[in-house]
């Protein structure tokens, strides 16, 4: 640690203290006739000022004022208590060490543990069987969640990045209440999408013939093999399968091949042939067309039973002399029928909102359905029951439309179902609070906010069917590790890897960031072209993150080995990219690494490294900033408003010198102003230089060998990524785990933390602990502590963090 | 070019080319429009009168920039001399200062407030998410007072496509870097960045001659929808406690002010169907981009479907390069070019290629003729510009700032003026007087109204 030692500060620690009676005095006179005991003045007075006096008092008297903190402004508790916002930052430094800066001398642990747990239990008064659970505002659904959730409702869906504005985010994610705000441009968009999902989802048609698709997939050879390739023309194939029929009678047999389009006439020609139950159906040649997509359809009277599909494609030319590259793809084989309008059903998309089928006559009959679909619509896209004035305005709504403006009852309900989709109840969730615990300062969330909190944090959509039942029955909290269990295996819950790793690391980014791969390279000597940072390449890098976060949510593992694992997620491409050999398989799968490799965990993933760099080159700030903010979890003291920057440093080289980026740096950081900051992030950064800014390994940069190894600013060394690893992994764990407990508390809660956030905190992080890392103790621990559970009451307003805030 | 806007300029280019050119603007409209608005947003002649913000990003190479004649007659810089063939009806200015976009007390962060202040001339609060605030922005103001004489209050377009995650400028939140218009204090007003969602909003989806009917279509069902709607935000806010309003007030306030809107539009019979193919989306190219976004803002106004409007090129701070004119390197990483001459040379390079977008964007206005006989631009006033002017040591004074347009008659140009140091803001409140707005006392931190215009 560091040895320098301020002496004014050593001469206040032995009592000399010319220069600022003010605030002794208060202490003094104060101590003098009050028992001190936790939670009141006198314990302010006898046990904090002295050592604060001692730890801050040298930059932060009324003087110095640094950073605009001054001790001098809290000469009483109540003084200290009413600013609870200025001491979450002093909370938050002391307990980051960036306070005291490396320059002064450190309180000793003990007194520095002191502090935080008089901070933490006085001055932000929490107690820990009841804290404050904070409130979120109406939050409107973003982008992702407003998708997804149309998706659930009507089957279909939308790309809402072309049709919506970018959210705006807030503490790094983009699900936050008071970030999220709404404009009447947004607003039309609302109406405008929903009316026109609404119109293009209810079919014309009600009913439809009964039909059954099979995927090209399901067909096997004889060898038992999935039919998952094309089958080329150039060879004999044949594939079975089978099917069910239930009903006598005439049915379709369609199939849907795909051959290739190409420029040239291509003279490959091929039979097709389909038999059912050894009967074929009739040969058709396949011959070269422009036109892709094959739709063959067949007649033929069934039996009920089981029958054989069989699948035949044959060579129908000489393919000793002719050179053609003709191939198809099964996509689907679908039995329709039986054929007659008797048979008939009603379609799945229209039963999707109009589960009985069309309007009855009669138009009582008529009247209840309306109500009895709108209600169960609303139910749906509210995720809590409507009022009944709401649905009974809903049904006037519809009503009308069909008899005043002679619209159809499809049409007259899709207006209804538009203004659903456009009505606030939709488009903002919100909290509410049980109602029978009236006069509880911090009562429980009702269920069916619950149910939407759960399934917004895990899977960024509506809370399904099952979810929506137990909230209406009040058994949702009594269910709840089972719903955890079933959501989480549940594959929307890839929307967490996507969205909360997707922000907190982001890896969300990857695919459209702008990094030049021709002069990244030519700056590391690469001449091989064929390093491209194509589409394929970026997805393969996100999917390689998403599924190395995903990979401990199926086992649940450690969230350690994020940081440090011998293994990680790759294919063919990436794994060129990574230099990792012996990666054939072009989907992404998990690849045990060789002994001693650089590689695994996120630090060494293309994602962080490719998201940290400029377009050009690395950039250690960036990369150092990245671990300070998002594994180390250390408030970063912002830069100073005129950064002499790296190109000043360079100036002082000697222009036929090409100095290293290493050596560059260190001059900057010999200007004290700049030196501070960056002890802290440059070992970090550095130890990533061996990574381009594709994220490819180099040896050298600038000609000159590599040299990663460092020292942290809390002292542990190491020697190149691989060490960093570990000790991020081992010493610098709770860091870890109070950084990514606080990104997840963030994100499923969708409001910035608070002082009265800490405890809660601190207990994930202690919890953690206890459990090895195990990342199902987050994510049960974030869902049962009351700041998820519970929500303040509407009499408590006092909010203190905003008053101080303004 | 790709395909899409060279097919888009062409049939921008034959409606132009033909005699009677004002086929674009429905003969009825035309007529309608000398009459229809006496005094505010209108010029002596009775046509209307535009007012546009343009933002572009990172400050410029002051070098290249600043005209060569230091006050009087305009004398263009390599920076601006795309800019030769309009000169005339363009204007520079020095000396105008942003003191609310400076550190102050909040340390770090010069690009969000550089943006956030531009329009506001307000100091925004230093959050990461909650209780965001910056002010009502100058276009807002404007669209307030004059927006019921067009068929839409104001536009608000942006060329940024997408957003990066994590957080944004120093511990503030995202909003004030992405947004320049601010409908209150509170909320800000997110931009529309698909060309193809600017043209169908503004004259109805679907070809040449059905636009019309399906802008009708579209109006008819957002007023049954919000009659509707109304209700429901009514009632969700009866629930609410007195804290948590204002997320549900924008909604009431969002849908009051598309009822107003409609409402506006009603007066005005004839909805133009421009006779021009509408975009098909978001180009690659970001100089495509640009110049389809001055487009829509163009038609808009020939077509006097608004007559205020902001383009955010590029949100502050922007890092990305610019591939298709040979600069490899991130933007902002250029700003903080620490004297290097390289660097300097092309952030000088950048800056034109910005200005030769702009110059094309006057160019098209100036071959525009309007009701009264002289081009659209004669009867506009855009300001161009960008919060920062050096962003290599992120200053906020003596900012680069071009006003285009005659207002109508009312604004002087071809000359360079250096107003010393006074607030941008005192410029807003020049140009809102221009409008007919008098009454407006004070804008963010304005002293005065600038009449040197």
């Amino acid at each position: 640690m560091d040895s320098c030692i301020d002496t004014s500060t050593q001469l206040r620690a032995w009592g000399f203290f010319p220069r600022f009676p003010r605030f002794i005095l208060v202490a003094w006179a104060l101590g003098g006739f009050v028992v001190s005991v936790p939670g009141n003045d006198a314990f302010y007075q006898d046990e904090i000022v002295p050592l604060l006096e001692e730890t801050c008092y040298d930059c932060h008297d009324y003087e110095s004022k640094k950073g605009g903190f001054s001790l001098d402004d809290y000469f009483t508790f109540s003084e200290v208590s009413q600013d609870k916002q200025q001491w979450f930052q002093v909370y938050k430094n002391l307990q980051a060490h960036v306070m005291p800066p490396p320059e002064k001398s450190p309180p000793t642990l003990a007194n520095r543990q002191k502090i935080l747990d008089w901070i933490k239990r006085d001055v932000f008064e929490i107690d820990p069987n009841n804290p404050d659970p904070g409130r979120v505002t109406h939050r409107r659904l973003n982008r992702v969640e407003y998708e997804n959730t149309l998706f659930d409702l009507t089957g279909i869906r939308i790309l809402s990045g072309d049709l919506l504005p970018n959210d705006d985010t807030g503490y790094g994610f983009d699900n936050i209440a008071d970030a999220l705000s709404l404009s009447p441009l947004i607003l039309e968009k609302y109406i405008k999408i929903a009316g026109d999902l609404i119109s293009q989802s209810i079919p014309d048609e009600p009913y439809e013939l009964p039909h059954q698709e099979i995927e090209g997939e399901a067909f096997r050879d004889g060898s038992g093999k999935r039919l998952n390739r094309s089958l080329s023309f150039a060879e004999s194939h044949s594939y079975q399968t089978s099917f069910q029929v239930d009903t006598h009678g005439p049915y379709r047999v369609m199939a849907h091949l795909r051959t290739p389009s190409f420029f040239n006439f291509d003279y490959g020609k091929a039979v097709f042939d389909l038999q059912i139950d050894g009967e074929s159906l009739g040969p058709v040649d396949l011959i070269h067309s422009p036109e892709s997509n094959r739709r063959l359809s067949f007649e033929i009277p069934l039996k009920v039973g089981r029958h054989e599909l069989n699948l035949v494609l044959q060579p129908n030319y000489d393919f000793a002399t002719i050179d053609s590259e003709m191939q198809a793809t099964v996509e689907t084989v679908t039995i329709e029928g039986p054929i007659g309008e008797q048979h008939k059903v009603l379609k799945p998309q229209y039963a999707r909102y109009f589960p009985k089928g069309p309007a009855p006559e009669s138009p009582n009959q008529r009247s209840a359905y309306i109500r009895e679909i709108l209600e169960q619509f609303a139910y749906r896209a509210y995720r809590q029951p409507p009022s009944a004035s709401i649905v009974d305005r809903l049904a006037t709504f519809a009503e009308t439309a069909i008899e005043s403006e002679n619209q159809s009852f499809e049409q007259g309900m899709a207006k209804a179902f538009t203004a659903i989709l456009s009505s606030p109840y939709f488009l903002y969730r919100s909290i509410n609070a049980l109602p029978s615990s009236d006069g509880a300062s911090y009562p429980l969330i009702d269920e069916f906010s619950l149910a939407s909190r759960l399934s917004y944090f895990l899977w960024s959509t509506m809370p399904d069917e099952p979810l929506l039942d137990l909230a209406k029955r009040g058994a949702l909290r009594d269910n709840l590790d089972n719903q955890i269990d079933r959501m989480l295996s549940d594959e929307k819950a890839e929307a967490l890897a996507e969205n909360f790793v997707g922000q907190w690391l982001q890896s969300r980014d990857i695919p459209l960031i702008g990094l030049n791969e021709r002069e990244i390279l030519r700056g590391d000597g690469i001449l091989d072209r064929r390093f491209r940072l194509s589409g394929g390449v970026r997805r393969a890098m996100k999917e390689e993150t998403e599924m190395s976060f995903q990979h401990l949510l199926d086992n649940n593992l450690s969230l350690l080995e994020l940081l440090d694992a011998d293994y990680t997620f790759l294919n063919d491409e990436l794994a060129e990219f990574y230099k990792i050999e012996g990666v054939v398989h072009g989907e992404m799968r998990k690849v045990d690494l060789p002994e001693n490799s650089y590689r695994g965990g996120i630090l060494t993933q293309a994602t962080v490294l490719g998201v940290t760099s400029n377009p050009t080159r690395t950039s250690p700030v960036k990369r150092g900033l990245f671990i300070l903010e998002n594994i180390l979890g250390t408030p970063a003291p912002p830069a100073p408003p005129d950064v002499p920057e790296l190109e000043e440093a360079e100036k002082e080289f000697d222009e036929n010198l090409q100095p290293s980026m290493r050596e560059l740096m260190s001059v900057h950081r010999e200007k004290p102003l700049c030196r501070s900051c960056h002890e802290r992030m440059d070992p970090l950064g550095l130890a990533l230089e061996n990574f381009n800014a594709m994220g490819m390994w180099r040896d050298h940069q600038a000609g000159t060998p590599i040299d990663p190894s460092g020292t942290l600013i809390t002292g542990e060394s190491f020697s190149d990524i691989r060490d960093l690893k570990r000790i991020l992994a081992n010493e610098r764990r709770f860091d870890y785990y109070r950084v990514v407990s606080e990104k997840m508390l963030t994100y499923a809660l969708g409001r910035g933390l608070e002082y009265y956030d800490t405890h809660t905190v601190d207990s994930l992080v202690a919890e953690l602990e206890r459990n090895d890392g195990r990342i199902m103790t987050l994510i049960t621990g974030i869902i049962d502590s009351p700041a998820f559970q519970r929500t303040r009451s509407e009499s408590i307003d006092t909010d203190n963090s905003t008053l101080a805030a303004n | 070019m790709n395909m899409q806007r060279r097919r888009f300029l062409k049939s921008l280019g034959i409606s132009i080319a033909l005699p009677a050119y004002q086929s674009l603007v429905p003969q009825g409209i035309a007529s309608s429009m000398a009459k229809q608005s006496q005094g505010l947003a209108t010029t002596a002649s009775g046509a209307p009168l535009r007012t546009a913000y343009c933002y572009f990003p990172n400050g410029v190479n002051e070098e290249h920039w600043w005209p060569l004649n230091r006050s009087g007659k305009l004398e263009l810089n390599r920076t601006m001399k795309p800019l030769d063939r309009v000169k005339t009806k363009i204007q520079a200015f020095g000396g105008l200062d942003h003191i609310n976009a400076t550190a102050g007390k909040d340390g770090a962060g010069d690009h969000a407030r550089a943006s956030a202040t531009f329009l506001t001339g307000e100091r925004a609060r230093k959050t990461a998410g909650k209780d965001i605030r910056a002010g009502v922005s100058i276009d807002q103001i404007i669209a307030n007072e004059i927006g019921s004489e067009t068929r839409f209050p104001s536009l608000e377009l942006t060329c940024d496509t997408g957003r990066k995650s994590g957080r944004c400028d120093s511990g503030y939140a995202c909003a004030y870097q992405y947004n320049i218009s601010w409908q209150s204090p509170t909320t800000p007003v997110a931009p529309e960045a698909n060309p193809r969602a600017v043209f169908e909003r503004l004259f109805g989806g679907g070809p040449i001659g059905s636009r019309k009917e399906n802008f009708q279509k579209r109006l008819a069902q957002q007023r049954s929808i919000l009659d509707f709607v109304m209700e429901d935000a009514k009632s969700l806010r009866l629930q609410a406690d007195s804290h948590d309003t204002q997320k549900l007030d924008e909604y009431l306030t969002s849908v009051r002010a598309i009822e107003k809107r409609i409402q506006d539009s009603e007066n005005i019979k004839d909805i133009p169907d421009p006779n021009v193919e509408t975009p098909a989306g978001i180009p690659e190219r970001f100089s495509e981009h640009m110049g389809l976004m001055y487009d829509m803002m163009g038609l808009a106004f020939q077509t006097d479907s608004t007559r205020v409007a902001t383009l955010q090129l590029a949100h502050e701070g922007m890092n990305t390069s610019y591939p298709e004119i040979g600069i490899d390197e991130g933007h902002h990483y250029l700003s903080h070019h620490k004297e290097d001459p390289d660097k300097m040379e092309k952030i000088a390079i950048i800056d034109r290629y910005y200005l030769e977008q702009f110059a094309h964007f006057l160019h098209r206005l100036d071959a525009m003729e309007d009701v009264d006989g002289n081009s659209v631009l004669d009867n506009s006033m855009i300001v161009y510009g960008c919060g920062h002017c050096d962003g290599n040591r992120h200053t906020h004074d003596n900012l680069p700032i071009l006003l285009a347009g005659k207002g109508g008659g009312e604004l002087q140009t071809n000359r360079f003026v250096h107003h010393g140091s006074v607030p941008m803001t005192n410029l807003y409140l020049g140009l809102a007087e221009k409008l007919g707005i008098k009454d407006l006392n004070r804008i963010g931190d304005s002293t005065g109204v600038l009449t040197n215009v």
